[in-house]
């Protein structure tokens, strides 16, 4: 526990719309289970740590699952502050929940700082048959926002740490980024907070 | 609950969750009630450096249902709002220059930065303990059965808090300070209601320390919810005394806890410094280190509502760490303080925190510690209690500890002030200005000359105090930035240049950017500046209620701060004009002048419906000042018939200053020899 205090901590957030697939990725990607039964919705904000090595260098994962729920829209002031990545999770089973991704990156591009990192992910990609949304949709839609895609199944295992992985890394790549992240998050929040007032009171 | 579940939470999962007491509807609003009053907490922080005028409008939630709590309490709030337009313009203007200062917008960014920090931990915390990874029907389950387990007993007999203190102000005040956000959580029953406050107390000391803003957040929680008062600080109370009991048994070693004990006590006597003193008398010293296991815990907290598995579970790492529990009770604060004192120890005689309960032999046993602290800080000293005396008041609910500071200054204006104003030169004079307004007569220096000719009485030893208040105020700051006081909210409570005292060290703290430390303040007639730049200064680190209590009846105030910057206002005097989130307290028709507050500060902590005050102790005051009042008179009357010579007179009191000074000084070095070394 406490080595990992000392390594160099990533804070990635997962959002998209409920029912996406967000929870079970992380929970695949972490502790290695999957339950088909459970669809219970996220509450606000799960949080979850995971050590990643990528180049040899060992990270601290910040993970953040957000709920995709509507009515927790509120809180998302408060979670983006000093994010390093945001993945976006549709699922490629549901063709609504590909078409509001446009409004979640703009959600993300406008409350993160900037210079974060975006990864575009379809989930579900077992589910070839009820399949409704291509994959060359979803390259393209992640070229238009200059970011990384990838189809990933958290029931099959497949591609589940790809996302983490090639984030992780486009994020280290940057030392901007990872350095700048206290300086900057200061007036990120600033900015979040002021938006997040109209939200407040309604 | 059962004992296998406890080991298990304890080896591996600490983020025991909240479904044992909640649905998942209810976790859900739970959040959004988090969520939304932290937002509206951030809004208060922002309001602070925001230029508009109106202080009132808008922004604070609906207020669910409050009638049947308190019917009249809205009333205070709609003022200000009749301001004349062009002027509103001007000084918004005036305001927007001082606003946009860097200096003001980088108090403002940081202010905001720690306050998100702050959110971001709590709400992930909050996030992790109610998204529980097993689910809900094993848990509905056990969630039936906690509640048909006698273990907790919902409705605990209220034993830490007096029925003598002050319940309905402090609730009216909690309800009209942190309005209540509407939540349907206000429905469930009151013992489940009561359990949530408490899981919600624990979850914040598990993120180990519990800062000002987490315990703002427990009020305006509170007030949601529509509990009183009493029942958090009861809480914080009963868990207080479980942490470190259940502390204390794991670390085996009772002797090495009685012997750092003694030493304490001899320790204080013998060094004055803050360094020593801050360590040893507000910590408890070492020997914490074994780790606490969860059924530990839960036997000494089987009082509050929540199983023993629930309770270690959202305490997490405090539940497993005597070291952490040490921490936030301050066992391992003052070390660097010893350090960074050097640097003022030359200008600062003496500094040293005093503890007010459990106290007859100076002594502080577990059972009087509390989770917050509360230091009063006295502004001159009559005789030697005074350090002690205005602050038995406090009730028990949080950790009151009286700074002793500068005794020989104090002691030395003290003597002096009482000399001027029993003085012939200070009734002809007191007539005298009642014709003006005091205020004009500061602006103008158009003081009486008899008055004038006794000055030097008092002018020396006040500059002398205040400018040993403004440094032993770093060192203050200095202490509560080194966690003196461990990882507590500190309330801070001073009159005159004690007041002085605390504003200096909220200046100090807003400058090394120290938020989260102090809770509330209180300053009573403060000899410094009412500008609105050093308010708003000061407001960015307090996180609770910032009341300004001013008398404009004040003469002697007055008259000893006419030397001083005086364009800049005095707090003491007036109001505190343009700063959204101070209280303003006029107690001009209670005090007639500065010597007053000395016996005053209970009643004015009661009429501001601070938390936690003893109304007995307040009643006692009041009789002093009673008797305090008619031996003036009695004075005054025989002086009145004289016609006295104000050089002659003057001469005389300087040699009776003395006397008195020296003797109080006596007879405390005579109590030191005799207890100490």
């Amino acid at each position: 526990m406490a080595s990992d205090e000392s390594l160099p901590t990533l804070k990635i957030l997962m959002i998209g719309p409920s029912g996406a697939g967000k929870s079970a990725l992380l929970i695949r990607y972490c502790d290695d289970q999957f339950d088909s039964e459970s669809s219970t919705a996220t509450i606000g904000v799960d949080f979850k740590v995971k050590k990643l090595s990528v180049h040899g260098k060992a990270y601290r994962l910040n993970l953040l699952d957000t709920a995709g729920q509507e009515r927790f829209r509120t809180l998302s002031n408060s979670y983006y502050r000093g994010a390093h990545g945001v993945i976006l999770v549709y699922d490629i089973s549901n063709r609504e929940s590909f078409l509001a991704m446009e409004r979640w990156f703009e959600e993300a591009e406008s409350n993160a700082m900037p210079g974060a990192v975006m990864y575009l992910v379809g989930s579900k990609m077992d589910k070839s048959s009820g399949r409704t949304v291509k994959t060359e949709e979803g390259i393209e839609l992640a070229e238009r926002h200059g970011c990384q895609f990838c189809e990933v199944s958290s029931k099959t295992r497949d591609n589940v740490r790809k996302p983490f992985v090639e984030i992780v890394d486009a994020i280290v790549k940057d030392p901007k980024l990872l350095n700048a992240s206290s300086r900057r998050s200061g007036t990120v929040s600033v900015a979040g907070g002021s938006s997040g007032d109209s939200g407040c009171a309604c | 609950m059962a004992p296998p579940a406890a080991k298990d939470a304890a080896a591996h999962n600490q983020d025991q969750d909240l479904t044992t007491i909640l649905t998942t509807e209810e976790r859900v609003e739970l959040t959004l009630l988090v969520a939304n009053i932290t937002e509206v907490m951030r809004k208060h922080i922002q309001d602070t450096f925001d230029a508009s005028l109106d202080t009132t409008k808008k922004q604070q939630p609906p207020i669910l249902a409050v009638q049947d709590k308190n019917p009249n309490i809205d009333e205070s709030k709609p003022h200000e709002e009749t301001d004349d337009e062009e002027k509103d313009r001007k000084i918004r203007e005036k305001r927007e220059k001082e606003l946009s200062a860097p200096k003001m917008l980088e108090m403002k960014k940081d202010s905001l930065d720690f306050f998100d920090k702050w959110r971001e931990s709590v709400i992930s915390r909050v996030g992790t303990v109610v998204n529980s990874p097993k689910e809900v029907i094993e848990k509905q389950k056990e969630k039936a059965s906690t509640e048909a387990t006698p273990e907790s007993d919902p409705n605990p007999e209220p034993r830490v808090i007096r029925r003598n203190t002050n319940i309905e102000e402090a609730d009216a005040a909690l309800i009209e300070l942190y309005p209540p956000t509407s939540t349907s959580l206000y429905s469930l029953s009151k013992d489940k209601r009561i359990a949530l406050l408490q899981a919600m107390l624990m979850l914040l000391l598990s993120l180990e320390h519990y800062s000002s803003p987490s315990r703002i957040l427990l009020l305006h929680i509170s007030s949601s919810l529509h509990l009183p008062l009493h029942i958090l600080t009861e809480t914080e109370v009963k868990l207080a005394q479980g942490l470190l009991e259940a502390a204390k048994h794991m670390s085996g070693s009772e002797e090495t806890q009685k012997r750092s004990d003694e030493n304490k006590v001899a320790r204080r006597w013998k060094v004055g410094l803050a360094g020593v003193a801050g360590a040893a008398v507000i910590g408890i010293t070492g020997g914490l280190a074994a780790p606490l296991v969860a059924a530990g815990i839960g036997s000494v907290m089987g009082g509050l509502g929540l199983g023993a598995t629930t309770a270690a579970g959202l305490l997490g790492t405090l539940a497993e760490s005597g070291v952490i529990v040490g921490s936030l009770f301050g066992a391992y604060g003052g070390r660097m303080t010893g350090k960074m004192m050097d640097a003022y120890a030359k200008e600062v005689e003496d500094f040293a925190f005093l503890p007010l309960k459990g106290s007859k032999h100076h002594d502080t046993k577990p059972e009087d510690r509390r989770l917050r602290v509360t230091i009063g800080v006295s502004g001159w000293l009559t005789q030697k209690e005074d350090i002690i005396t205005p602050w038995r008041a406090m009730g028990r609910q949080s950790e009151v500890f009286a700074l002793r500071w500068e005794l020989e200054a104090l002691t030395k204006l003290g003597s002096s002030m009482e000399s001027v104003v029993k003085s012939a030169a200070w009734s002809v004079a007191k007539k005298e200005i009642i014709a003006r307004t005091i205020f004009a007569s500061l602006m103008d220096a158009l003081w009486p000359i008899a008055l004038l000719k006794v000055s030097k009485i008092v002018d020396n030893p006040f500059s002398v105090a205040k400018s040993r208040a403004d440094k032993a105020g770093l060192v203050l700051a200095d202490a509560l930035i080194n966690k003196a006081q461990g990882e507590r909210p500190v309330t801070l409570i001073g009159y005159s240049l004690g007041a002085r005292l605390i504003y200096s060290c909220l200046m100090s703290l807003a400058e090394r950017r120290a938020f989260g430390l102090v809770e509330s303040v209180v300053l009573i007639g403060t000899p410094g500046p009412s500008d609105a730049t050093v308010w708003r200064a000061m407001r960015s680190v307090v996180s609770g209620r910032l009341v300004n209590v001013y008398s404009e009846n004040d003469y002697i105030l007055a008259f000893l701060y006419r030397t001083s910057a005086i364009q800049f206002g005095v707090a003491g005097l007036q109001e505190i004009q343009d700063v959204k989130g101070i209280e303003n307290v006029n107690v001009s028709e209670m005090v007639s002048g500065h010597l007053r507050y000395q016996y005053l500060v209970g009643g004015i902590l009661e009429k501001i419906g601070f938390e936690d005050i003893d109304v007995d102790e307040v009643a006692k005051e009041e009789e002093t000042l009673a008797l305090l009042e008619e031996e003036e008179k009695n004075e005054q009357e025989k002086k009145s018939g004289k016609d006295i010579d104000p050089e002659k007179e003057a001469a005389e009191m300087e040699k009776e200053v003395k006397k008195k000074t020296d003797l109080t000084l006596m007879q405390r070095a005579t109590e030191t020899l005799h207890l100490g070394k």
